[in-house]
């Protein structure tokens, strides 16, 4: 009498190490068998090989790409931040503002990344204007700016070529046009385009050094708000300079002087309101 | 001692960036995201350095690190992919032209896995592209060992599917653990 293969016995997960070839010994053989014999564990087993991909030879296309001098100067970051903070509760608000910024995160490094994005600005208009969304919203820059430096900023090797196409992606994304001429006023050199969500709300950070030391950024939400001239606060012990059109909010966040950054504020607004 | 210790995490720190850079950016799917994530990781290996055990895998314990992080404080903070928003496609690949020149077959695989859940992805990387055993990997991610199968088993699945829709691109290349 022929002992029937028994199917509960070589589940997907069993065939899938038969395909991997962990398998070894009596146990490949007798697996090897039931595929042979039971037509219906052939199927699944040739399905799951189907799936099979040169996967580690793709990724390690992508390993070649690693922004090498980028990694370095985060590396580098992380090491200061490492041993200039030997106190857990130091390392603990770190990562709570890191979190923080993440929970308005739904970021894409805007190098030309989104060319097949289609996504209506948000314009409830049921809180526009109202002064809870605006200081959540430039608060919780305030907290993300805390993660830039010159290093974290400093671009690599095709970036700054890129540039252009990301802030027109930018732009697209909050439903206003943005050229590279548009967004920058001498002192400020551009370095990032990031993308995010806030409260349902696309969020744009043009991230520039100043002077090549100092990280500045332009940030701009889209939703519907009563228009407002610009106002300085301080936050996190930034200057901010923010205001509102129609259509957007827009805030220039820094360490510098007030005064120096009201003026950049002003040369951006003049740009972006022509 | 404690000081070896750390300068054994703070040394090999530097040699697994690219593969934390890779590993970060399949599960955030985007650029700024993946650099954030390494920065987080890379501290918080350093002020753990005294936990890791000389000896044992390094890359091992910084990909736990990098997973949890992820998960429990960052993915967690409605970061929310899988809304149409990010274009997985251009999200994996740094320069996109170049890839295509390069390697359009690398290209759609870097595609294809960038279009499974999470989980899975995860699982496919640690496994077929790291080349962690499926204990390894079970550890790493802190699940049981029949977990990781049963995601590889559903990779396979998603992919195998995808292939049946795409069968004109011709017969693919195998490696890794392919029999």
């Amino acid at each position: 009498m022929t002992k029937r293969p028994d199917r509960r016995k070589v589940s997907d997960a069993g065939l899938v190490a038969f395909v991997d070839g962990v398998l070894e010994g009596e146990r490949r053989a007798a697996v090897a068998r039931i595929i042979r014999d039971d037509p219906a564990v052939r199927s699944r087993h040739d399905l799951l090989k189907k799936g099979s991909r040169p996967f580690r030879a793709a990724f390690d296309h992508l390993l070649e790409e690693a922004p090498a001098e980028r990694l370095e100067a985060i590396l580098a970051a992380a090491k200061r931040q490492a041993t200039a903070a030997p106190l857990r509760g130091r390392t603990e608000r770190s990562l709570q503002r890191f979190a923080l910024a993440a929970s308005l995160l739904l970021a894409v490094f805007a190098a030309g990344a989104l060319a097949g994005v289609q996504m209506a600005p948000f314009l409830s208009g049921e809180d526009g204007g109202k002064a809870p969304v605006q200081k959540g919203w430039l608060y919780i820059v305030a907290e993300y700016q805390q993660l830039f430096s010159p290093e974290t900023l400093s671009l690599g090797a095709g970036e700054k070529e890129r540039l252009p196409q990301a802030v027109a992606a930018a732009g697209r994304y909050l439903g206003k046009g943005l050229t590279l001429e548009s967004v920058t006023v001498e002192g400020l050199d551009l370095r990032r385009a990031l993308l995010y969500r806030y409260k349902e709300r696309p969020l744009v950070q043009l991230a520039y050094l100043h002077d090549g030391r100092i990280p500045v950024s332009l940030c701009i939400i889209a939703g519907r708000r009563a228009a407002r001239e610009p106002r300085s606060v301080q936050l996190e012990g930034f200057n901010i300079v923010h205001w509102d059109s129609a259509e957007h909010g827009f805030m220039v966040i820094g360490k510098m002087p007030r005064a120096a950054l009201e003026e950049i504020a002003r040369a951006l607004r003049r740009k972006l309101s022509t | 001692m404690e000081k070896d210790v750390h300068e054994i995490v703070s040394s090999g720190l530097t040699s697994c960036l690219p593969r934390l850079w890779r590993y970060a950016l399949v599960l955030s799917g985007d650029h700024g995201s993946a650099e954030d994530l390494v920065q987080a990781t890379c501290v918080r290996a350093l002020e753990r350095a005294t936990q890791f055990m000389p000896g044992s895998h390094l890359d091992r314990w910084l990909f736990s690190i990098l997973s949890s992080i992820w998960k429990n404080e960052l993915r967690a903070r409605s970061v929310r992919r899988g809304a149409g928003l990010v274009d997985a496609e251009t999200s994996l690949v740094v320069d996109g032209e170049q890839g295509a020149q390069t390697n359009i077959l690398a290209r759609q695989v870097l595609k294809e896995v960038q279009s499974l859940p999470e989980a899975q992805r995860e699982a496919v990387l640690l496994v077929y592209v790291e080349g962690l055993k499926y204990r390894e990997a079970a550890a790493v991610l802190g699940v049981p060992v029949g977990t990781i199968m049963s995601r590889l088993a559903a990779a396979r699945e998603r992919l195998a599917h995808l292939n049946a829709t795409d069968d004109q691109a011709g017969p693919r290349s195998k490696d890794g653990k392919e029999s």
